[in-house]
């Protein structure tokens, strides 16, 4: 099915919910389940309050689907709303937002030189240690192809930021293509705190 | 020595014609996200031709997509269970919601835009209706009980021993009274039941039975309850009425169900109705089929038995919350209710 199809698809079902048939609802829960738990598990740790929020998530998109407004992508509304829920749960809890490289990403260059890994692996390794908002930008992206508007729109920071960020970011992780090697921590890929 | 002079001279020229004429990093990356205009694609390709270092650094900026890419769909692979559905879909269609649907069917909105005017008249005639029917009688003008006449009021309650093993009661101030002289749950006093008691408490058409070594107090219109059993039963009317335990909040939307309060966790099972529960870290959950549900101390839920932690558990809400020494026995009821 081609993507402009997928769209009219995914309108049509926006559309019929609206319209009182909650049922229609269901496989939009089914398609984007993955892209919601995926955002919020990149700040809360709990697998358990992942799926408590996910859901949570879905809940809020459906009461406010008169919102969206249906020239946009449903998807980075979804996500944005995810993000939102995510971080007034981590207000809520008294929690910060992870703002900093993981002190454990210094470690790195600990390990044995006979310790070898696969770059896969590595490069894993090395995102899943990043701030969160850095590897949402990854994940909407590489896995989603979001432009750069979108995700801005999703983490409110300019698009400008996003593009500088996972340009460095990729300058920084490219390294384990290059080298095999990690990659040392730097200041200059600090997030900022919204 | 010129010789070096004039060496070094190419190659610092050299090195800078490279520099300038090599596509950045930034470039490489507008490349491969099709960011650059269709002129600039044409130069970098040519330059990439000829130049084997650019295509190489290309080539690592490939595969660093390509991990990029497989990591996002590792991610997103992640599926619904069909139990999260079912709770999401039964969240939805709960009448509160529906409402929200039918407000935004644009012909009923266009409906009460048009139509506002005949609201006021209409409610005069649907509340002159209800009080008709709430005050006459019945229609062969025998007297009926009125449907609100029996108020849920927690002061009003009744205890009836159903297993009364002999031994003795704690209250507010360590007082101790036999269990069977204990006809009344006064309010804002806590009470701890023996071992092997089993109490029945009514209130109004609702009641409830408690047992396990139950604590437990009642003010005006909520309910703690800090270690025990408590199987519950309300009829309506009951609104405001609320079950506080260590771990969560409960509030009945008039239903049948039991809260067990344990050491490790807290397990609420739904029998029949509908029940809203806040845990302690403020999620909530609305139980509306027959189950179970569990809360570990965080106030998070969970469909098994949550595991035993080291941090503060609802055994602490036992006497030895506010002594740590205090043994369960000897520890007042009262000290176990203010700790939450």
């Amino acid at each position: 099915m081609s993507n402009d199809s997928l769209k009219n698809a995914e309108r049509q079902l926006i559309h019929n919910t609206l319209s009182g048939d909650s049922s229609s609802f269901q496989p939009l829960v089914e398609k984007y389940w993955g892209l919601v738990f995926s955002i919020i598990k990149k700040y809360v740790k709990d697998q358990e309050t992942v799926a408590d929020l996910s859901q949570e998530v879905f809940l809020i998109a459906y009461s406010r689907l008169q919102q969206y407004r249906p020239e946009f992508n449903f998807s980075p509304w979804l996500s944005k709303i995810a993000v939102n829920k995510a971080l007034e749960y981590l207000r809520r809890e008294k929690r910060s937002p992870v703002v900093d490289f993981d002190p454990d990403f210094a470690e790195c260059h600990r390990f044995a030189p006979e310790q070898i890994l696969k770059q896969r692996e590595l490069f894993d390794e090395c995102l899943e240690k990043l701030p969160a908002e850095m590897q949402i930008i990854f994940i909407l992206r590489h896995g989603l192809e979001f432009s750069y508007e979108d995700i801005a729109h999703v983490l409110d920071l300019p698009a400008g930021t996003i593009k500088g960020l996972l340009f460095r970011v990729r300058n920084h992780l490219k390294k384990i293509f290059e080298q095999g090697e990690k990659p040392q921590p730097r200041a200059d890929m600090v997030f900022s705190e919204k | 020595m010129k010789n070096l002079s004039q060496g070094l001279t190419w190659f610092f020229q050299k090195s800078n014609a490279m520099k300038i004429n090599c596509p950045d990093s930034v470039e490489l990356q507008d490349y491969l996200d099709h960011n650059l205009s269709l002129e600039q694609r044409k130069d970098c390709e040519q330059h990439l031709k000829n130049c084997a270092d650019c295509r190489q650094r290309l080539e690592t900026f490939t595969q660093l997509y390509q991990a990029g890419g497989d990591y996002a769909a590792q991610q997103l692979s992640v599926k619904p269970s069909p139990r999260q559905i079912e709770s999401i879909m039964n969240r939805i269609k709960l009448p509160g919601k529906k409402t929200q649907d039918s407000a935004k069917n644009d012909l009923i909105s266009q409906f009460l835009a048009n139509f506002k005017w005949l609201f006021a008249p209409a409610f005069v005639l649907i509340f002159t209706a209800i009080f008709l029917l709430l005050t006459k009688s019945g229609p062969e003008n025998i007297p009926q009980p009125r449907p609100f006449a029996k108020q849920f009021d927690l002061q009003a309650n009744v205890v009836e021993p159903i297993f009364d093993p002999g031994t003795i009661l704690k209250t507010s101030g360590d007082q101790q009274i036999k269990l069977s002289e204990f006809s009344r749950v006064p309010l804002n006093c806590a009470v701890q039941l023996p071992k092997d008691a089993m109490i029945l408490i009514r209130i109004a058409d609702s009641q409830m039975k408690l047992n396990d070594e139950a604590v437990f107090s009642f003010s005006e219109k909520e309910m703690k309850l800090a270690a025990g059993h408590a199987m519950i039963e309300l009829n309506p009317p009951h609104s405001g009425f609320i079950i506080k335990t260590p771990f969560a909040e409960v509030t009945p939307l008039g239903t049948r169900f039991s809260i067990e309060v344990k050491k490790h966790f807290i397990k609420i099972e739904l029998e029949e109705g509908q029940i809203a529960i806040t845990g302690k870290s403020g999620i909530k959950r609305i139980l509306s089929k027959p189950g179970h549900v569990f809360v570990n101390p965080d106030g998070q839920f969970s469909n098994r038995i949550p595991q035993a932690q080291s941090n503060p558990t609802a055994s602490e809400y036992r006497p030895e919350i506010h002594n740590h020494q205090a043994p369960i026995d000897n520890g007042s009821p009262q000290r176990i209710l203010d700790s939450f």
